[in-house]
């Protein structure tokens, strides 16, 4: 009999376990596939090619938020990103004057200065992401206070900082790289991957604090990327005793008198709790696994409201020998961004909105050593869940070519290399994941689906109208893009 | 110089005039300078054409604050608003959708595409107006200061916190949305109707450089709401006169206040020595001297063109270079022969209120992504009013007047913005085939066609690249933040220089409060 | 603009006074004469036909039809007999009454609702995961109400065999020179009375047929001012008068749940889950701070205040929706919404939300009377509801006890 049921094994399922064995219970997670890990479990794409998570980036994973769990992980400093997308690039480093090195004059004053405006906001960002959104609607003493502390750090920052800060984070990107940058791939490299989580382009409001969140949280990431973590997490559950069961789908959480007593899994069996936590993502656990009737009408509505536009594909490629791009110079390349410019990143954007493939993607690519030669894992931005026309296997295709093409030119004579090739499209995330929407992070990341607001405001700080239940999936803050906090959050809320 | 005045008024547009007609009732010695030679700013009415009289910039009255009507007596000085009575949509197909003021024939017009959407239209209108309800303090006082230390001030703070947290958790929730969402996801969350959502959704985007699924631009569909709630009361509508008469009528009390007003009397520069203004110089070289300088001109013209960057300290200067103009409008004034002949209706009564070509979320979005890449919409979005039929003294018998706000038109076109001429007949032929396709046979009505670009409203409106509310009203240049951080109280880094147009809180429309909320604050306590 | 009902033809044809009013968009015909008086006789000594057609009404049919009605009502309906007709509220997830209407079970997996607003809405949102489907059949079905001592006589004319045996709240499906025609044995008058369902098209053969059945009995057509001081002798509420809907309602005094509206009846809360189960529950225990009551207004204390004047009474002939305040001891406690002189029953009464400690029947309150711009309390005690109710409403000759 366990005192806890934790609905999802993904990475915040994992987390919220770990937490909750540590704090004294008895904690049985409930995985409906064969896989421990979800979007960030390894998976062989081809015999002897490991791609090590769908989701290939954890550098902003809440390492200080996950480190009483004493994980079995190593975490170093992420390898520097190259911005290339064919014969000319430039390096983004840990180390300021290494990337200031590679830029124009001005670029490099203005890059020095922006890190450092960041590196003075990074504590604020970083208190937000790592604590439990505030309660805003009806706070207590204690929560007022609590606001009010972030508000004097706030201060603290100087007045001018305070309200640059406030200033900029409702800005959008374009504007904000405008105002300090002259080089497009610059800005570029800088803006793209914060926009992986989101539906929109650079010239979207918001997308400065989309940026602010994925600067401040980048930190040092698990040596082994996403699969390591998971493997660390899956240890830490059974030396803590959390009971992980694989191939134990649920089909329904169930209710009594509004309140969690437990679930049913799919083929009959009862599992009783009165703790049921939800790690999947919100319109999947209001929607899909809670009886209609039961369901708050405010919930059904901020389920159903919750915007979860897959807006990625993900293109694995096994290769017999590493890639070698063009513009490296050649040094090797753990993390390239084949973006040029924030235009294709707009156009690419624009797809989304008209159901269309982006014709000129751009690509966020890692690359794995795997046992028989590399592993490279894109993504690509622009691939709306709802394609006009459609998804069938002709659609798939295109995206996987236009991937290979795009990346082809940043890295030529991959193609020879080519060993084979794995495209998942939003479609494939949602069958594959239980992720609805096909949204790899469990929602999209936009101003209105951020912090106490993630994913409404009833449910913003892990707990629901509905006594016994609680929220600790990518859907809850912080987010898919930063793992592990609401895993961590959750349980601390629980206690 | 013979004499000193208390306040000079840079620029006789509405605000401008405001705040003099405020500063003369006060007892005040007031002086308004107007480079044109006529007053009202872009709120301005002119014979373009003979017998024609074209609001040319602005075309309805949106929020003139109704304290204002009243503190200003405007209604004895001439001011005379005719109500707009329906909201027109025509389609392609040739059918359309029209929204009355009457919700019983409203819903019976919506059912038509979408019953469901037709029951939840006026319940969705009421959570708006109590949405509004919120919206009212903020723009009838000084923007709050959340840097300030000063006691006084975080208490008027946390009381704004407080008014705005002040509602039930679901209220609180839909306000929280409506500053983060589009205005077209929002809608998505009410209606199924696209041709519903497409004229509703563009009321968030009128006069910025967003598209109706840009974050950020729902709230913005408020102020359709707040004039029912206002005290005004449906206090969208047409000028009698055009928007001139508004301006008109705010001159009008303003001199029967005691200001002066001064028109084709061009301010070249604000007198300034040691980050003090004094007076300023006009164009003909002579010297006026103030106690107080008031600006009604937008931030840059302002900052960098009447008072130079050399007397500014360097973090203003830099953030007003950084204040976002980027025009993204246009206005094209036609000269009918006839009403346009949209299909389907008869009679004239769908055609009182305004007409907006926005068939469609899917095409306000790509009339957006033509201007994202440097070009003015294809197929743009237009709002057209007609006023000639409620107001029959601005054509002659039988012709009419038809006023198009067309978006988008961005100031910053790939050729140069300063290639603009080149492309106004163009841009005016887009307009015109758009419409043609609605109403065929426009085109032969056309007696005469005046095309204004960004390029031509900044030109000869001094509206910065062509904004029409003196710099963007997105999220970042609201409030405290408009139009620099901790200037946003009307006053500025140059002692007895203030701000009182639209690129001061609260922003742009004809609503006054710029105006009127700098004269109160110079009469408080600011010298005068 | 409102719309006509299918019966326009004939009511604008005797509607000599022009007085309409707009209901649920259509034309409503408030009285045919300049004064509804006779209108409202004619209900009480011998019969009225009302055109009922705006109402809104659903067709709800499919294997969970009961099971969507039973989510969203606030009684179950899965067990509700053929041929019964229910008159029930819903509610919002706050337990915040929305609407009132009727339900009647048609047939297996048929229910026919009416509702006053438009709520094709809200019953689709409720039908997720369900197997039914809800046709919007306002406009296409036409409705009459016959009501009155004599509605049964005019009614067998058309239907010689059934109505001895149709009982209160009770529908008959039957014919009429080959056209469908449903009568329910229901009414806004609390008086006995049938309302008459048929398609569209069959409207103008029904309301001539009637017409001519009711000539010997006194059958008169009537509008919508003498229904309003009938339906407050019954001592029905109405939604925007009495009470307002949880959707329309800016401040929590404008919402009411069941409890506070006399509703209690309706409802049962230990079944399957619906909508606003939990909020009910709590309320339900938490007791209610309202009630709706009636009044009758002391006519002696009344005419006192008038003679004071010099003036004989103001009696309100037609029924008066302007809210007045209500007082018990000087201290305001509610307001009465619906205020009527009833010719039948030779009393001033008035319906009233007031305070619960209030509501106990005997509990003697004020009402204010304004009499030359004077604002003067008039004694009120509340007394039982309805006000009138004839032992005919419920007769039932053909059913042996």
């Amino acid at each position: 009999m366990a005192d806890a049921i934790v609905v999802g094994g993904g990475l915040e399922g994992l987390t919220a376990a770990a937490f909750l064995a540590k704090a004294g219970r008895r904690v049985c997670v409930l995985e409906a596939s064969e896989t421990l890990g979800g979007v960030h479990a390894g998976s062989e794409i081809a015999p002897g090619f490991r791609a090590p998570g769908v989701a290939h980036d954890v550098a902003g994973a809440r390492r200080e938020v996950l480190a009483p769990l004493g994980l079995d992980v190593a975490w170093r400093d992420p390898a520097p990103l190259l911005v290339a997308d064919g014969d000319e690039g430039l390096w983004i480093h840990r180390d300021v004057a290494r990337t200031q090195a590679g830029l124009s004059s001005a670029d490099a004053d203005a890059y020095g200065r922006w890190r450092a405006t960041i590196e003075r906001w990074a504590p604020i960002v970083r208190r937000v992401l790592d604590e439990r959104p505030p309660e805003i609607a009806t706070p207590s003493i204690a929560e007022l206070w609590d606001l009010a502390r972030t508000g004097l750090a706030l201060r603290k920052l100087g007045e001018r900082d305070m309200l640059e800060l406030m200033r900029v984070a409702p800005m959008a990107a374009r504007d904000w790289m405008e105002e300090r940058f002259e080089s497009p791939r610059l800005a570029a490299g800088l803006v793209a991957p914060a926009l992986l989580a989101t539906t929109v382009g650079p010239r979207a409001a918001g997308t400065c604090a989309a940026m602010l969140l994925r600067e401040s949280a980048a930190g040092r990431e698990p040596e082994g990327g996403p699969a390591a973590l998971v493997d660390a997490l899956v240890a830490r559950c059974k030396s803590a005793g959390v009971e992980l069961r694989t191939g134990a789908a649920v089909e329904r959480i169930r209710l009594e008198e509004g309140r969690a007593t437990g679930v049913l899994l799919a083929g009959g069996e009862t599992v009783d709790a009165s703790l049921v936590v939800s790690a999947l993502d919100f319109a999947t656990t209001m929607l899909d696994r809670i009886d209609s009737v039961a369901l708050p009408l405010e919930l059904e509505q901020a389920a159903k409201a919750w915007k979860r536009r897959g807006a990625i594909a993900a293109v694995r490629l096994a290769l017999s020998e590493p890639p070698a791009f063009a513009a490296a110079g050649g040094e090797p390349v753990e993390r390239a961004c084949t973006a040029r410019d924030l235009v294709q990143l707009e156009r690419a954007a624009d797809a989304l909105k008209y159901g269309d493939l982006p014709e000129d993607p751009w690509l966020d690519a890692r690359v794995f050593p795997a046992e028989k030669g590399a592993v490279v894992s894109l993504l690509v931005h622009g691939v709306p869940r709802a394609l006009r026309g459609g998804w069938d296997d002709a659609a798939r295709e295109r995206v996987g070519d236009r991937a290979v093409d795009a990346f082809e030119r940043a890295a030529p004579g991959t193609g020879a290399n080519l060993v084979a090739r794995d495209v998942l499209t939003p479609v494939d995330v949602e069958a594959r994941f239980g992720l609805a929407g096909g949204h790899l992070f469990g929602g999209e990341l936009g101003l209105d689906q951020l912090w106490f607001q993630r994913p409404c405001l009833p449910c913003g700080r892990y707990a629901t109208p509905i006594e016994g239940l609680w929220l600790a999936g990518p859907s809850s803050h912080p987010g898919g893009p930063y793992p592990g906090g609401a895993g961590a959050l959750a349980a601390a809320a629980i206690g | 110089m013979a004499e000193t005045w208390d306040a000079i008024v840079v620029g006789g547009g509405h605000n401008g005039l405001t705040c003099a007609a405020y500063l003369a009732k006060a007892g005040k010695k007031v002086l308004v300078l107007e480079r044109r030679h006529v007053l009202g700013g872009a709120a301005v009415s002119e014979e373009v054409f003979p017998g024609f009289t074209f609001s040319v910039c602005s075309y309805v009255v949106s929020l003139l604050r109704p304290w204002i009507i009243r503190d200003l007596e405007l209604s004895r000085f001439g001011l005379e608003m005719i109500p707009l009575e329906c909201s027109f949509s025509p389609l392609p197909d040739g059918d359309s959708l029209c929204r009355w003021s009457d919700p019983e024939r409203t819903r019976t017009e919506i059912s038509r595409f979408s019953r469901r959407d037709a029951e939840l239209y006026p319940e969705f209108g009421l959570a708006m107006m109590q949405m509004a309800r919120f919206a009212k303090p903020v723009i009838d006082a000084p923007a709050p200061d959340p840097a300030s230390l000063n006691p006084r001030e975080l208490i008027e703070l946390l009381k704004l916190g407080r008014h705005f947290q002040d509602a039930e958790r679901d209220d609180l929730a839909v306000r929280l949305k409506l500053f983060t969402m589009s205005a077209a996801d929002y809608l998505d969350e009410w209606f199924e109707s696209d041709v519903l959502k497409a004229p509703m959704s563009v009321s968030g985007i009128i006069g910025t450089f967003q598209g109706v699924r840009s974050p950020g631009t729902a709230y913005v569909m408020l102020h359709h709401y707040m004039g029912e709630i206002d005290g005004a009361f449906r206090s969208w509508g047409f000028a009698k006169g055009g928007t001139g008469g508004v301006s008109n009528a705010i001159a009008a009390s303003a001199r029967h206040f005691g200001a002066e007003i001064r028109t084709n009397a061009a301010v070249e520069r604000v007198l300034c020595s040691g980050g003090t203004a004094r007076g300023v110089v006009l164009a003909n070289g002579d010297e006026l001297a103030a106690r107080e300088v008031v600006s009604g001109c937008d931030p840059r013209l302002t900052f960098l063109g009447l008072v130079g960057r050399e007397e500014l300290p360097d973090d203003f200067a830099t953030q007003i270079e950084r204040f976002k103009f980027r025009g993204s409008s246009g206005k094209v004034n036609i000269a009918l022969d006839r009403l346009p002949p949209f299909p389907g209706r008869e009679g004239d009564l769908h055609l009182r209120g305004d007409i907006a070509v926005a068939p469609g979320v899917e095409y306000l979005e790509r009339a957006f992504d033509d201007a994202k890449y440097g070009d003015f919409s294809r197929r743009p979005y237009i709002n057209i009013v007609l006023p000639s039929i409620v107001d029959p003294s601005v054509a002659p018998p039988g012709k009419h007047v038809m006023s198009c706000f067309v978006q988008y038109a961005p100031y910053d076109i790939k050729e140069g913005p300063e290639r603009w001429p080149e492309r106004r007949e163009a841009f005016g032929d887009a307009v015109c085939d758009t419409i043609e396709e609605l109403a065929p046979g426009f085109k032969d009505s056309i007696l005469h066609r005046q095309v204004l670009s960004p390029w031509d409203l900044e030109r000869e409106y001094g509206l910065t690249e062509g904004n029409i509310f003196h710099g963007e009203l997105s999220l970042e240049q609201l409030a405290f933040l408009r139009p620099a951080a901790g200037w946003a109280r009307y006053r500025t880094p140059v002692k007895h220089l203030w701000l009182c147009g639209s690129g001061a809180h609260p922003g742009g429309g004809i609503m006054g409060s710029p105006g009127a909320l700098c004269a109160k604050t110079m009469l408080n306590g600011g010298g005068l | 603009m409102p719309v006509p009902t299918p019966f326009h033809p004939r009511t604008s044809a005797l509607c000599t006074s022009l007085f309409y009013k707009e209901w649920a968009g259509c034309y409503a015909v408030r009285s045919f004469d300049t004064c509804h008086e006779r209108e409202y006789y004619a209900v009480r000594h011998a019969a009225g036909l009302l055109d009922v057609t705006p109402l809104y009404k659903y067709d709800v049919r499919g294997p969970d039809a009961g099971r969507l009605l039973s989510r969203v009502c606030v009684r179950g309906f899965t067990k509700q007999k053929l041929g019964v007709v229910s008159y029930v509220c819903w509610c919002d997830d706050d337990g915040h009454v929305l609407d009132d209407g009727t339900v009647t079970h048609l047939d297996d997996e048929h229910y026919r609702m009416t509702t006053a607003d438009p709520s094709l809405y809200w019953l689709n949102r409720h039908a997720r995961g369900l197997d039914v489907e809800v046709t919007d059949v306002s406009r296409t079905i036409a409705a009459v109400a016959l009501q009155g001592p004599k509605a049964r006589a005019v009614a067998s004319e058309l239907v010689p065999s059934g109505l001895d045996e149709l009982r209160f709240f009770r529908a008959l499906r039957t014919e009429w020179e080959g056209r469908e025609l449903l009568v329910t044995r229901t009414g806004y008058t609390g008086d006995l009375g049938y309302e008459l369902w048929v398609a569209n098209e069959d409207a103008l053969p029904l309301w001539d047929a009637l017409i001519e059945a009711g000539r010997p009995h006194g059958l008169m057509p009537m509008g919508l001012d003498a229904l309003d001081v009938v339906r407050v002798e019954a001592g029905f509420l109405l939604k925007d008068v009495d009470y307002f809907s949880a959707k329309h309602a800016l401040i929590p005094p404008h919402r009411s749940t069941p409890f506070e509206l006399g509703f209690a009846w309706m409802v049962k809360l230990d079944r399957a889950p619906f909508v606003g189960q939990a909020a009910l529950k709590r309320a339900q225990e938490n007791g209610h701070e309202r009630a709706l009551v009636g009044l009758e207004i002391d006519w002696e204390r009344f005419e006192e205040i008038y003679y004071s004047f010099g003036l004989p009474p103001d009696l309100p002939t037609a029924t008066c929706r302007e809210g007045v305040p209500v007082y018990a001891h000087g201290r305001f406690v509610g307001q009465a919404t619906s205020r009527t002189w009833s010719p039948t029953c030779k009393r001033y009464i008035a319906l009233a939300t007031v305070e619960a400690e209030h509501a106990e029947i005997g509990s003697e309150l004020e009402i204010e009377v304004t009499v030359e711009y004077n604002r003067t309390p008039c004694r009120a005690t509340v007394v039982e509801k309805p006000f009138f109710d004839p032992e005919r409403k419920k007769s039932c000759p053909g059913v042996t006890a």
